[in-house]
């Protein structure tokens, strides 16, 4: 299972490098997410796949052999970085539509007004 | 939109929505759930009942402004953070009373669950103030 | 509590900030709050001399599995330092500012910044530390935007996507680190890592990942593309605020990792270090000696100046440490200085374009003097605090035995003066060129509040070159701390 997984982890990757490198504001934008989600998979990966383990001491007992249960901990960390990438892909879609009012474009390469001419 | 059956099971639904996000809410601590998930699920309930109303019924029904529901959370979760250094712990520890109460029995009442309800205002805040941003620009008042 | 309350003060006033609506209370309050925490921080001060490190395991769970806020004398150092800039550009925000920014919420955003900056200087795991980028990451984004201009909507678009993949770097390293390791906590990682000193490479692509991420949020070589491409697009109280805080809290995170982790192999280390930091100084300082806009020109210096810090890093000495942290403070006040005048260049002449500006010392000598006490500072001449910290950088790589790196150093020294040398003559002294059209004014009010704010942070730099002593002295205790990660170990763990 975790070899499946590596491997649509890198086809995560490659679609988010592709598409981060296209011409399109809104591709671009695409990629990150496409990118933080596969991120967020790594992370989980990181933590060993556990089969129908939840992380819970049972009741009553006062102990768990650690190697029956998953790690609770990168699903901590993914639900934070998964709430951070809620918060920016708000933010980003938000700047995107304003920037489009303005602008009325989508083609990254509009986007040399602030460079020295 | 103007179809009765969608408005009366939007309302009901609202109400169960709201119901169940308390329970969720409530349960954390022991089984699955926590004010995030809690918040979130309210916030889909208020959704549907925007999509079918518009973002004005739902800024009536939360009566304070989204940001003001904001603060509130952002404001629990910090008298739940502070409260444990009074008691001489470090921030953020979990302090609980254990005590007999009336109808329910015995009850563990924490600031654990002061944090969630604080994030749970808070998600809640937040989600509904992105949607009613967003309703807003898009004209979305039927 | 001691460290909590430095989190606990921004998070305060963003709480209020959500409920009190009138924009006038807000200002107060932040002004308010900025002064309580610049205060909090120099109380750490004599604390940590006595403690050495600070250790608070919030919610009191026990150091490798919960989380530690962690502050030795560096952190104390960059967290004074942190709260002085905030505290004087939060006073020069109040008249610099237009009302339409203040009203939404430009202090609110600012205590996002103050709150993640605050965060990152404390964090003592790897995953809070990237939650306190995010967190200033978040408000220096909306900072950016915020007026929704142009310029500002173009720059903010390459800033956030640059940016956003730092991130993603980082979190991956942490991701691979926390699968090889199973820990997250620094000082845990760290002595995890001196123990199996045997097998150190298969950490190399985590680290290397997590290394990159922190190149990008410090705009070294390869990386710096975003800090020049957005730096000079939002007002310029927010730019000294940024220039200030953003890319030293990615150096300050390169420096405590590189001491903990890359400690254990820092031969190879040494070397991409010294590598990334020398060329970052030439490519910094010549792409701004080809520009011709005052906060373009100061924003490619940002780039060299943190190579000198990161240079310094990278002669892994106490003498190069203590450099670094001493270039990283003068830097931090000269840089903002720089900036907080060129933002009253904007205010009286409504353009920052070397080209068409001139003749501003008539208009006010006080201004230009403190524009030469920052801008030769950041050259380096004595007696200001630049001429300290380079003089550290030298001694210390001629120490080290890095003679070529050392004569780069100086090179780029005579460049710095050169650009600085420019500005001020294409600002402040020529005479202004009758036949280019003129931009009107943005504000002719006085600013006396502004002043104020330049006036102190002048006086704090040409203090720190007269009194360098006993900030040299810090310096070295606190490099001393960095070069034993045993101490940071101990102390978190509990050991101690």
């Amino acid at each position: 299972m975790e070899y499946v997984i590596a491997v649509f982890i890198g086809l995560l990757y490659a679609c988010g490098v592709y598409l981060i490198l296209r011409r399109s504001i809104v591709k671009v934008i695409l990629g990150v997410f496409v990118l933080s989600n596969a991120t967020n998979l790594i992370i989980f990966l990181s933590g060993g796949i556990q089969r129908g383990g939840a992380p819970f001491i049972p009741e009553g007992a006062e102990t768990v052999d650690p190697a029956t249960i998953s790690d609770p901990l990168p699903q901590a960390l993914i639900l934070t970085a998964i709430v951070i990438s809620l918060g920016i892909s708000a933010y980003i879609l938000a700047l995107k539509y304003r920037y489009f009012d303005v602008t009325g474009t989508h083609d990254l390469d509009q986007l040399k007004n602030t460079d020295q001419r | 939109m103007n179809n009765i059956i969608l408005e009366k099971i939007a309302r009901l639904f609202l109400r169960v929505i709201a119901v169940m996000s308390v329970l969720l809410l409530l349960r954390g601590h022991n089984s699955p759930g926590g004010g995030f998930i809690g918040g979130i699920v309210l916030a889909t309930g208020f959704i549907y009942y925007g999509i079918i109303f518009g973002s004005d019924r739902i800024q009536s029904i939360i009566y304070f402004n989204t940001r003001i529901w904001m603060g509130i959370g952002l404001g629990l979760v910090l008298v739940a953070a502070v409260i444990p250094v009074f008691v001489g712990q470090a921030p953020l520890t979990g302090l609980w009373y254990i005590g007999e109460w009336p109808l329910v029995g015995t009850m563990h009442i924490g600031t654990p669950l002061l944090f969630d309800t604080g994030i749970f205002v808070g998600v809640t805040g937040l989600i509904l103030s992105v949607i009613i941003t967003i309703m807003e620009v898009l004209k979305w008042n039927t | 509590m001691i460290l909590f309350a430095l989190l606990l003060i921004p998070f305060s006033y963003l709480m209020l900030g959500l409920l009190i609506k009138k924009s006038g209370i807000k200002q107060r309050l932040a002004l308010l709050f900025a002064t309580v925490n610049f205060l909090w921080a120099l109380a750490l001060v004599p604390i940590v001399q006595f403690r050495e490190i600070i250790v608070v395991q919030m919610g009191s769970w026990a150091a490798p599995y919960g989380i530690s806020l962690v502050a030795d004398r560096f952190s104390v150092l960059m967290l004074v330092v942190a709260a002085f800039v905030f505290f004087l550009t939060t006073i020069y925000a109040t008249q610099s500012v237009d009302k339409a920014r203040r009203k939404n919420g430009h202090f609110f955003f600012s205590f996002g910044i103050l709150m993640g900056v605050n965060g990152s200087f404390m964090a003592g795991d790897l995953f809070n530390l990237y939650v306190w980028f995010e967190v200033m990451l978040m408000s220096s984004f909306i900072l950016v935007s915020l007026g929704g201009e142009r310029q500002q909507l173009e720059g903010s678009i390459k800033y956030l996507i640059l940016n956003l993949i730092s991130s993603l770097f980082f979190v991956a390293g942490i991701g691979l680190l926390y699968g090889k390791l199973g820990s997250l906590n620094l000082a845990d990682l760290s002595q995890k890592m001196a123990s199996a000193t045997d097998n150190l490479a298969v950490l190399n692509p985590a680290l290397i990942l997590i290394f990159v991420g922190f190149s990008i949020k410090g705009a070294l070589f390869p990386f710096f593309f975003w800090l020049p491409a957005s730096y000079h697009t939002p007002p310029p109280a927010v730019t000294a605020l940024f220039a200030g805080l953003l890319t030293k809290v990615g150096i300050y995170s390169l420096v405590r990792f590189y001491t903990l982790f890359l400690y254990y192999d820092h031969g190879f280390w040494n070397e991409v270090v010294l590598w990334m930091g020398g060329l970052s100084m030439v490519i910094g300082v010549i792409a701004a000696s080809s520009q011709y806009d005052f906060r373009k020109i100061l924003s490619f210096h940002i780039i060299s100046q943190v190579g000198y810090v990161v240079i310094a890093l990278g002669f892994f000495t106490v003498a190069g440490l203590t450099a670094a942290l001493f270039f990283l403070v003068h830097n931090m006040l000269a840089k903002t200085n720089a900036f907080l005048v060129a933002g009253w260049v904007h205010r009286e002449r409504g353009t920052l374009n070397l080209k068409v500006l001139g003749d501003m010392f008539n208009k006010s000598p006080v201004w230009g003097i403190l524009f030469f006490i920052s801008a030769f500072s950041l050259a380096g001449l004595p007696p200001l605090s630049g001429f300290f910290g380079k003089y550290l950088v030298l001694k210390a790589g001629i120490e080290a035995d890095q003679i070529f790196i050392t004569l780069v150093a100086l090179f780029v020294g005579l460049f710095t003066l050169f650009s600085m040398v420019k500005i001020w003559m294409e600002v402040f002294w020529k005479r202004q060129p009758e036949d280019i059209a003129q931009p009107a004014p943005i504000n002719l009010k006085p600013a006396n509040w502004m002043l104020f704010s330049s006036v102190v942070m002048a006086l704090a730099i040409v203090g720190m070159g007269l009194w360098a002593a006993p900030i040299v002295d810090y310096c070295q205790l606190a490099a001393e701390d960095l070069l034993t990660p045993s101490k940071y170990i101990d102390y978190v763990l509990g050991y101690h």
